[in-house]
């Protein structure tokens, strides 16, 4: 009996011992701080990057180069170099979790720069594996005009169902 | 009650909401581990994907900011897909529920419920979304209005859901237990077909087994439990026909290894519950001795072995057990005791020797622990908040087993990381305040010293301009003006005209002298005919050739004096860059004011780690405290006891 009552006795101690002591914490409020200081990066964020537009990129001399991918079952890209008038200005090395996102649909922005107004050509060259896993280079070339609105090229890599290999184009976008 | 981890709603809902809008074929792969890996996944993805295809075309702007700050979401880089969302000129619905996402991700809840609710709240706006992503964006509402304790609305907006759920039925489901426990219906008999393939099977059904448990049936509840079990089997390998015929066979339950092992262990822990809520303790022991020793829930299986073994009088295994929680859980309440348990059994055994051994050795423990107490009483400092491996082993053991400490300690790697990015903000200001400076500095000189000269001189141009234009119509006027004469063979007819002109003079003087100069005037005029008529043959050219090049120089003209007013508006630019130079001073000291903020979060919030971590401190202090004490009084007992059995052996 004694032994029980012991038993019964280290037991309920037991329980009293697996429970944390309650720690005073007003968590909610603190919660609640850090969010509001989170709200006020993500604003101060975006007013330094319009700033930052404006006086870095101004559309006058802004061009811009993104990538995107739709399908390519054809091929699987290992990097992207970039000329602008026969001048290298971007070489982008792709990761994997780079290529699921493009893959999934995201569009990279691969580079932002200036450039004067009138005549330019721009050539991307596409490395990475073609049907059949094999090495694959490719290039594209672009020739446009640069003038007062901000240039916004993509660099399209599409699947051609036509002939089953990669197809590689540019897009100037459109109402910016 | 079970919960699923909330991140997994969310990733499914920003996952949902890409796929769902990016028009692309390969986004029909599956996608990984269970936030959207099944087919009724990827058939509810296809047809938002058709459905968003009709809102946004392929080169909309608002189109190419969704896919933009998917990159960014891809890369987990949340600020920078938010600050992408945030520069779309229009927010539609899908944009918003993404936005609502992402502030989840940057565990920012309130924000992110504030959106929910707008957005489901106005019909208009939530109404273009597709069936499947407002049935997403109530689910996520739902459990965060759950979250902070209003069952009653995340009922309401449940209750909002349309059907066919498909892949989003099981969150559902257990969303709705949550909501309801401990009212969970347990006569449930579909809901292994019902739910079958999703990943919150196995958390409705525990749910379901715990509730039954609460009502005491636990026979029942060991059944559903049994048939649980069966289908968290990790799935072997089949063997060579059966894999041949092996078609549209259920998936494992769950897809990550990881979770499927702790489901495993869990249930294994609760069957031993069950069992001794049955009285069945021969039963649950076994279970209990079969349970892995590397779970993340062998403290607990290890406490109820031994309160198992206690009951069933297993006394070598008790022990064995007893002095593996001393060695493996130095910080638990669990191991404290078990100090004392040694002896206690000894007791039991009526082996007084050996307990007051135990007992003495569980008194030197308690010595050590309650000094090792003592050495637990020193702050943490942030320095080592960042490299863990300068933090103490109970530090570190406190911080990860905690709830609130684990939460003050992650609110913690916020701020840091916070402080982080303000510093590359704080950098690139700097660079910015640069380039105005820079930019500044350049228009002051272009618009002080090279302007007035370039207008003086384009000025002087115009005049010229104009002064030839003059003297041209001028010229025009004249029957055959010399200067007007165009090329080689017109300049040598002019000189032909300028030495008949002096001829005619002479003629004329000759003549005024009296002289016979009838023939040579006669000749002249045949040759001023012929100079006219070559003067008339090439008017047309001519006149064409200087209305050309009048107009050139008029166009060129035209463009220096445009370039010239753009230099001039460069006054205007001027004043834009001072504003701008004002607003990046008014941004730096916003970030002066947010960093004093930040720092004083982070003071705020290492002050209560370190109240908590000391509270902890002292309450296991008073533990071991008592716990030593009881000791000694086991001590004291056991020693009379063999004093009285020495004496009656005298």
């Amino acid at each position: 009996m004694r032994y029980l009552l012991a038993l019964s006795w280290l037991f309920s101690l037991l329980l009293v011992l697996a429970t944390p002591p309650a720690l005073a914490n007003p968590e909610e409020s603190a919660q609640q701080q850090l969010e509001q200081l989170k709200q006020q990066a993500i604003a101060l964020n975006r007013e330094l990057f319009i700033l930052e537009e404006e006086l870095l990129f101004p559309p006058q001399t802004q061009l811009a180069v993104f990538v995107s991918v739709d399908a390519g079952s054809f091929f699987q890209l290992d990097s992207i170099q970039l000329t602008i008038n026969d001048q290298a200005v971007s070489a982008h090395l792709y990761t994997a979790s780079e290529l699921a996102g493009l893959q999934r649909g995201a569009i990279q922005p691969l580079y932002k720069g200036n450039i004067r107004a009138g005549e330019h050509s721009l050539t991307a060259v596409f490395v990475g594996k073609g049907p059949e896993g094999r090495d694959y280079r490719r290039a594209v070339s672009h020739s446009f005009t640069k003038a007062d609105d901000a240039m916004l090229l993509e660099l399209k890599i599409t699947d051609s169902s036509a002939n089953y290999q990669p197809d590689f184009s540019v897009e100037v976008w459109s109402g910016n | 009650m079970v919960r699923q981890l909330n991140n997994s709603v969310v990733t499914t809902l920003i996952l949902a909401l890409l796929a769902s809008c990016l028009l692309l074929p390969a986004i029909a792969e599956p996608l990984s581990g269970r936030e959207a890996g099944r087919e009724a996944g990827r058939e509810a993805g296809n047809e938002s994907r058709h459905e968003a295809g009709k809102e946004f075309s392929t080169a909309s702007p608002t189109e190419k900011h969704y896919r933009l700050a998917a990159w960014h979401f891809y890369l987990d880089d949340y600020y920078q897909a938010l600050l992408q969302l945030s520069l779309a000129a229009d927010e539609p619905a899908k944009a918003r529920l993404l936005q609502a996402g992402l502030l989840l991700q940057l565990d920012m809840p309130a924000a992110s419920a504030s959106l929910l609710q707008r957005l489901l709240d106005d019909q208009t706006v939530s109404g273009t979304l597709p069936r499947q992503l407002r049935n997403i964006a109530l689910l996520q509402y739902s459990r965060l209005l759950f979250e902070q304790q209003h069952g009653g609305q995340a009922g309401h907006y449940l209750s909002q859901l349309s059907q066919p759920l498909a892949e989003l039925a099981g969150q559902a489901e257990l969303l709705q237990q949550l909501l309801n426990w401990p009212t969970v219906s347990v006569s449930d008999p579909e809901v292994f077909s019902r739910l079958a393939g999703q990943s919150e099977l196995p958390y409705v059904v525990i749910n379901q087994i715990l509730a039954l448990r609460q009502q005491q049936q636990p026979a029942q509840a060991l059944a559903l439990l049994v048939k649980l079990r069966q289908q968290l089997l990790p799935d072997t390998q089949p063997d060579f026909w059966l894999q041949l015929f092996r078609w549209r066979w259920s998936e494992p339950l769950l897809s990550d290894s990881n979770e499927r092992q702790a489901l495993a262990d869990y249930l294994q822990l609760l069957q031993a519950g069950l069992l001794v809520d049955q009285l069945q303790w021969a039963e649950a022991q076994q279970v209990l001795a079969e349970f892995a020793s590397n779970s993340v829930l062998t403290l607990p299986a290890m406490t109820l072995y031994r309160d198992v073994l206690t009951e069933n009088r297993q006394i070598p295994t008790l022990l064995a057990v007893l002095q593996q929680l001393i060695a493996r859980y130095p910080y638990t309440a669990a191991s404290w005791l078990a100090a004392h348990q040694l002896g206690n059994q000894f007791e039991r055994a009526l082996a007084q020797q050996d307990a007051l051994a135990a007992y003495r050795w569980a008194d030197n423990y308690y010595q050590q622990q309650l000094a090792a107490n003592s050495g637990h009483a020193s702050p943490v400092q942030l320095a080592q908040l960042t490299t863990p491996a300068t933090l103490s082993d109970w530090q570190r053991y406190q911080l990860r087993q905690q709830a609130s400490l684990f939460q003050l300690n992650n609110q913690l790697s916020a701020v840091q990381y916070l402080q982080q990015l303000q510093q590359q903000r704080l950098q690139r200001l700097e660079n910015l305040t640069e380039v105005v400076q820079f930019k500044l500095a350049q228009q002051q000189q272009l618009l002080t010293a090279a302007l007035p000269r370039l207008t003086a001189q384009q000025q002087a141009l115009q005049l010229q301009a104009e002064q030839l234009a003059a003297e041209i119509a001028t010229a025009g006027q004249q029957p055959m003006a010399q200067q007007l004469w165009r090329d080689d063979t017109e300049q040598n007819f002019a000189r032909l005209q300028q030495m008949l002109g002096r001829a005619q003079g002479r003629v004329e003087a000759l003549s005024a002298a009296g002289r016979d100069v009838n023939q040579a005037a006669s000749r002249l005029g045949r040759l001023q005919g012929i100079l006219q008529w070559h003067y008339q043959y090439n008017r047309a050219e001519r006149h064409w050739q200087l209305a050309k090049q009048q107009r050139q120089l008029t166009a060129e003209l035209a463009a220096s004096n445009d370039a010239l007013k753009r230099l001039t508006r460069l006054d205007g630019k001027t004043g834009r860059l001072l504003a701008q130079q004002q607003q990046l001073a008014r941004l730096t000291a916003r970030e002066s004011q947010f960093e004093m903020a930040l720092a004083a979060q982070q003071q705020q919030l290492l002050a209560r780690l370190n109240s908590g971590l000391q509270q902890l401190q002292l309450a296991e202090r008073e533990q071991l405290l008592e716990l030593q004490r009881l000791n000694t009084q086991a001590i004291a007992r056991i020693m009379e006891q063999v004093l009285l059995t020495s004496q009656e052996g005298q």
